[in-house]
């Protein structure tokens, strides 16, 4: 119990740190886009790659935890959220699209990571 | 420099709480995400309005408690990861389920999470 919470946790502290970095990347190379290119990018990617592992690592090992600990914490639940709350005041249209969009495309993603 | 150390370790916080919550949650883990999901879209939304109004906080610890704490507690791989989960074992209804509680519940309170942010930004305007 207590190692299964410390190796969420370590994972949850990488995987932040490779969004932030990320984040900050595509924020700089999409500065003009009103569009949340960053967190769709992140959320799309960790939920195909978490559907990767899922089908290709052996069940109930240590690099399998660490690795869904790592995307737990790459992706975020939360700023999908917010950026559609804080789109919608300016953008409706694209708040409607950001919103739709992240949860279709990241569960298809998790899918296809999981059957190919 | 900081900011990398702060989100380092407000997101191994956030991680543990998240592992916590659904290791003792069991088969019912997909619940778990759920609540923690909605918890962190309100949280997210207000604690970047309030907090800077009530307390002295510097932008390096703002940001790990945005990106490290709450982004670390939150996760959206396993939302799309259960419902793929839910939708491969024939239980369609549920995942439907999970996937709209989460999608409307989570907006629903980063909205109301805003609004009561802005309560505080208001208030200090008044003083």
């Amino acid at each position: 119990m207590i190692t299964g919470v410390l190796i969420v946790g370590f994972g949850a502290s990488i995987g932040s740190l490779i969004r932030f970095g990320v984040t900050n990347l595509l924020k700089a190379m999409f500065s003009k886009l009103a569009f949340p290119v960053a967190t769709f990018f992140i959320n799309i990617t960790g939920s195909f790659l978490l559907g990767l592992i899922n089908a290709r690592l052996p069940h109930n090992t240590f690099t399998l935890a660490f690795f869904i600990a790592i995307l737990g914490g790459y992706t975020t639940f939360s700023t999908y959220m917010n950026e559609t709350v804080q789109l919608g005041t300016k953008k409706k249209l694209m708040a409607y699209s950001y919103y739709v969009l992240s949860a279709v495309v990241g569960i298809i993603a998790a899918w296809i990571g999981f059957i190919i | 420099m900081r900011k990398i150390l702060y989100i380092f370790i407000l997101a191994f916080i956030g991680g543990c709480l998240r592992g916590y919550f659904t290791l003792i949650a069991g088969n019912d883990h997909f619940i778990a995400t759920v609540f923690i999901n909605l918890i962190g879209a309100f949280v997210l939304a207000f604690i970047t309005g309030a907090l800077p109004h009530l307390i002295d906080i510097s932008n390096d610890i703002m940001t790990g408690l945005s990106v490290g704490l709450v982004g670390g507690f939150t996760t959206f791989s396993t939302f799309s990861y259960d419902s793929v989960t839910l939708f491969e074992n024939n239980k369609i209804g549920l995942g439907l389920l999970y996937i709209l509680v989460s999608l409307i519940g989570g907006l629903l309170l980063a909205h109301i999470g805003t609004k009561l942010g802005q309560q505080f930004e208001n208030k200090e305007d008044q003083l």
